[in-house]
């Protein structure tokens, strides 16, 4: 499985790259030999899908239908991160809330929040709303469980650093507990951001006329299967895009706060 | 060598009186201290030795208020702990665990002082005088990771002595550095308690260190622990690595705290109780 010697002067990087794009090419590739051999029309051939790509989701496509699930995307998650992190530090800090909490908390990780969907619908009607708050309800609680986790697993080293220097208060928790807590809470979020997207699809599909769930539910509904491919597309994109956006940001959090080694070991400013 | 004796009536800085602790785990009760009885007057340095084993760190820990005794009470100056006390500072073994990664140094050491309210300016106007007598000069925007680990160290007693307590404990502080780095870190801690007038008591398994730094050795039974005997260290001041080691007295003093570690005198905690007291 090593770099092909023919590579020469080329980095090994990039060698390594080259030889992890293989696959992904080859099964490109041979979609589109397969797909316009049998000119089947639930496979349209690359051209045709990346056509009505450019038609569905560029200019007016964009702000119909994209631009309003990106939204209601980034306030679900933002509002159940939020929501989340808080009601994680109240639990952390509470052992008796947390106690008392705890069965619910664990019912509440376990029901897939796209379960609830005919509840939200129900309570929200169809709008926004309702995917804000669906998706904002599937980060939640993630959230709140990793929070709680992270603070209440700091080493009892930095407990006893607090008591011995009175740091208490908001102080204690801004720079001792939480930084201490950032691994466990950066995880979940990262988590969160897939699920959210799952999320946004399915509620979309369910319960909303506009949007990248509905619109691609809608033309495979009306054998627009080009468009159905092209929504595919760009929900795949659109989930590695994020991923990859929230990766830079992670690392860059926590190179900042010291918890990753440095690029360069030693520098000195 | 400072004054031991307190006047009557008097409460000394720190006071051990009739400490026990029994921890309760699943495989039953263990009984890490017995009875312990010591006092510390102000100004002075005592270290805590024993074998290992002997509760040591349970002791500290109880002096420092964060570990509550099974019985018996520790006084600072008369008032009982209930709790870390104000005016006390902790240097924690584990230097690595006790800096916070992802603060400067300099934040680190203001850390304390800004939680006691002392403003910005002032904060870091002392917590940059400790990092200077410690040698650590031109690191305060350094993190904890990108220094040596006896640096870590330097830091984490600059940042108790920025906090300027009246009383300093430390826990092992040295086990954790090289030999060289040992040295340098006692010979900056004896004239850091006359630049500052701090009372020290630092707990310890280097029989050595106890000798060289302390005015008395309290040392501790294997456990559970009592106080086989307080040593006292009348060595000239200001210590030095080679003469004061190289002193006769040196090492017949070491040779004793070493004999009472490794055999320690069956003594009754009262007789020993009463000399401490009579002092």
């Amino acid at each position: 499985m090593s770099v092909p010697v023919s590579l020469g002067a080329v980095p090994r990087r990039l060698g390594a790259f080259a030889w992890q794009a293989v696959l992904p090419v080859a099964l490109v590739l041979g979609y589109q030999v397969a797909a316009s051999a049998a000119r089947n029309p639930f496979f349209p051939a690359l051209p045709d899908i990346w056509q009505a790509f450019v038609t569905s989701w560029t200019g007016p496509g964009f702000t119909r239908d994209v631009a309003p699930s990106l939204i209601d995307l980034f306030a679900g998650y933002v509002l159940g991160v939020a929501s989340g992190l808080a009601g994680g530090i109240v639990l952390g800090r509470a052992p008796r809330v947390r106690a008392a909490l705890n069965p619910l908390v664990s019912f509440a990780l376990t029901l897939p929040p796209v379960a609830l969907l005919p509840l939200f619908l129900m309570l929200l009607g169809i709008g926004p709303q309702m995917q804000i708050g669906v998706i904002a309800f599937s980060v939640f609680f993630t959230l709140l469980i990793n929070t709680t986790e992270g603070l209440r697993s700091a080493d009892p080293a930095l407990g006893d650093l607090s008591a011995v220097y009175r740091i208490g208060g908001l102080r204690r928790l801004l720079v001792v507990q939480l930084p201490a807590a950032a691994p466990y809470i950066l995880a979940a979020m990262r988590t969160c951001l897939s699920t959210a997207v799952l999320v946004m699809v399915v509620s979309e599909m369910v319960g909303a006329s506009q949007g990248i769930g509905a619109q691609t539910l809608l033309a495979q509904q009306s054998f627009a299967y080009e468009q159905m491919w092209a929504g595919m597309l760009l929900l795949a994109v659109l989930g590695c895009l994020l991923n990859a956006l929230f990766t830079l940001a992670e690392r860059a959090v926590l190179r900042r706060a010291g918890l990753l080694p440095a690029t360069s070991t030693g520098a000195r400013p | 060598m400072t004054a031991v004796s307190a006047p009557t009536g008097q409460w000394p800085l720190l006071r051990a009186e009739t400490l026990a602790k029994t921890y309760h785990t699943p495989a039953g009760a263990h009984e890490a201290v017995r009875d312990v009885t010591f006092d510390v007057h102000a100004g002075e340095v005592v270290s805590i030795v024993g074998p290992s084993g002997a509760g040591k760190t349970t002791l500290l820990r109880i002096l420092a208020g964060l570990l509550a005794p099974t019985s018996g009470r520790v006084l600072l100056s008369g008032v009982p702990v209930e709790g870390p006390p104000q005016g006390a500072a902790l240097v924690f073994q584990d230097y690595s665990r006790s800096l916070l990664p992802w603060l400067s140094v300099l934040g680190n050491v203001t850390l304390p002082l800004r939680s006691a309210r002392v403003p910005r300016a002032e904060a870091a106007d002392r917590a940059r005088q400790a990092l200077a007598s410690v040698g650590l000069e031109g690191k305060e925007k350094l993190r904890p990771r990108e220094l040596s680990g006896g640096m870590q160290q330097r830091v984490s007693i600059a940042r108790a002595l920025a906090y300027q307590p009246r009383l300093l404990l430390m826990d092992e502080p040295f086990a954790s550095v090289d030999a060289q780095t040992r040295m340098d870190l006692e010979d900056l801690v004896l004239p850091l308690r006359e630049q500052y007038g701090m009372t020290i008591v630092t707990v310890t398994h280097d029989i050595d260190e106890a000798v060289y730094l302390s005015d008395r050795v309290v040392v501790l039974s294997p456990p559970p622990s009592t106080v086989s005997a307080v040593v006292d260290i009348p060595l000239p001041a200001p210590r030095s690595q080679t003469a004061t080691k190289e002193d006769p007295r040196f090492g017949r003093l070491r040779h004793r705290v070493l004999d009472l570690v490794r055999r320690p005198e069956p003594a009754a905690p009262a007789t020993t109780q009463e000399r401490i007291l009579n002092r």
